[in-house]
């Protein structure tokens, strides 16, 4: 079919080397039926290409290869408990491989009621390398819109199979292409070992924290009230600080508390951008892929930092990356990236990461389907970050979807430490 | 706000010396989500609105963005 690009390389060796699915939970008042979620995934793998693929290795580069014959996606049952089961299969599934020979790279989940009028949940479990956000919610869209038609007996519209989207290095902006590439990268990589060589040196002095010898997942939920996530919008609006730079903020003040005790240091956040529209062709979401850019960045937390001040900083430097075109040079060394911190296996690539997609479109109601919320988690390791979220405004709520290790924060501190996140930001609102 | 002033705004706001009522954002003036963010509060300043978030993704071109502000300056 292609080979995968860096970025989706980089989440193929480490889907290798440790868990690394992205579980999304669909939460519904008024469930699909199971025939109708069968017949849309049925659908879904017909229209999509790499809903019909695996990733099979060929001279040391991973490549999307046709399901022949063609592997229908899984879908499991399983009988819900109570409200919080949906957690704790989560808590199993992020902590699994995704099988990606023979594939294919999708499985899902349905937790259906034990008695009548009782929430569900529908578990997709995705190879990273073939959802970004932005496929995510298409794909979400697709799927409920199928599944409502079908459960009033409609026969969705079966629209043709979708052409393979092109690899993103081949659909670069002409700068970041051949000779002119070079122009860009040779900076770009004296910058990133002169950070290296700086936090290294930084991090030798304040000893940074041990790495724990293997991990599991252990995944969260903080959700905001309707009046809170207004009321934090208007706070970053008025403060010209994206809601992104303020929460993956939070994030670092919450460890800086935590773990290096207040004492001035350097640290390390990686946060993801949307390379979708800037692309020559821009990739429409219906296309399955990993448009994005993984761009880490370096800051100074003082001891008596606030959250104000760290998210002005970060908001800063991610504005600069966007600009300068950084975002499109870093998927590019993703892989290397992610291999190396597996080689040396002495140092986590940053203490936090977030990803951030904003209001969400999708409806509460798809015919007689109703929509409570999504969540969406992907996995971590122990060379991952000490936190890593998903954060996303949906129905007027905003919801962090935060992932710990458990060998580090587990049980009643992992609960303490999301809500510590969440007092922090909901104390600037009272505050102004 | 009438449609030549948006564009003025958004012209300013993206650094560019021209833009057009249907050009989109993010594929033809290359917006990133941190301008969108300034662009709207330098509306909400312009018009005394407040632009819920949940509109935001409906914004693919200037266009859009226009028609969401008439209909709710003049509903």
């Amino acid at each position: 079919m292609r080979r995968l690009s860096g970025q989706e390389q980089a989440f193929a060796v480490m889907n290798h080397a440790f868990p690394m699915p992205a579980v999304i939970v669909l939460k519904f008042i008024t469930g699909p039926s199971k025939n109708a979620i069968r017949q849309s995934l049925d659908h879904l793998q017909y229209r999509h290409p790499l809903l019909r693929a695996s990733i099979t290795k060929l001279k040391k580069e991973f490549w999307f290869q046709e399901l022949n014959p063609i592997i229908s996606i899984p879908l499991e049952e399983i009988i819900r408990k109570n409200d919080g089961h949906w957690l704790e299969v989560v808590n199993v599934e992020i902590n699994k491989k995704v099988i990606d020979n023979p594939g294919p790279l999708l499985k899902s989940i349905y937790l259906t009621p034990s008695k009548e009028k009782e929430d569900t949940e529908l578990l997709l479990v995705f190879h990273h390398s073939i959802i970004d956000s932005v496929s995510l919610i298409a794909l979400i869209n697709e799927l409920l819109t199928y599944a409502g038609q079908i459960d009033k007996n409609i026969t969705p519209v079966q629209s043709t199979t979708l052409p393979v989207a092109p690899i993103i290095e081949s659909i670069l902006p002409g700068d970041y292409k051949g000779i002119r590439l070079l122009f860009r990268l040779i900076p770009f990589m004296a910058k990133q070992l002169k950070d290296e060589i700086i936090y290294n040196k930084g991090s030798k002095k304040l000893k940074d924290l041990p790495i724990p010898l293997t991990s599991d997942n252990n995944v969260l939920t903080v959700v905001f009230t309707k009046e809170t996530t207004t009321a934090l919008i208007k706070w970053s609006r008025q403060n010209k600080i994206s809601l992104n730079s303020l929460i993956a903020a939070a994030m670092l003040l919450a460890i800086h508390r935590r773990y290096y005790f207040g004492k001035d240091r350097l640290m390390r956040h990686m946060n993801f951008a949307n390379l979708r529209p800037y692309l020559l062709p821009p990739v429409n979401g219906e296309n399955e892929g990993c448009y994005v850019s993984m761009m880490r960045f370096m800051l100074f937390v003082a001891a008596n930092s606030t959250v104000e001040e760290i998210a002005f900083s970060l908001h800063q430097k991610i504005n600069k990356t966007l600009k300068k075109g950084d975002k499109f040079i870093f998927p590019l060394l993703s892989k290397m990236l992610i291999k190396q911190t597996l080689r040396k296996y002495n140092s986590r690539v940053s203490q936090t990461l977030f990803s951030y997609a904003g209001a969400i479109a999708i409806k509460e109601e798809y015919d007689n389907i109703k929509l409570s919320g999504v969540h969406s988690f992907v996995a971590n390791n122990h060379l991952g970050p000490i936190i890593s979220g998903f954060g996303k405004i949906c129905f007027g709520k905003l919801s962090l979807d935060l992932n710990f290790l458990s060998d580090e924060v587990s049980g009643d501190k992992a609960v303490d430490f999301a809500n510590e996140i969440k007092v922090i930001m909901e104390e600037l609102i009272l505050n102004k | 706000m009438n449609q030549q002033s948006l564009l003025q705004t958004v012209a300013l706001q993206l650094g560019r010396k021209k833009v057009s009522i249907q050009d989109r954002f993010y594929e033809d003036l290359e917006a990133e989500s941190i301008d969108m963010a300034s662009l709207i509060v330098n509306i909400e300043e312009q018009t005394g609105l407040f632009i819920p978030e949940e509109a935001l993704p409906g914004f693919k071109t200037i266009e859009d963005l226009h028609n969401y502000i008439q209909s709710h300056l003049n509903p």
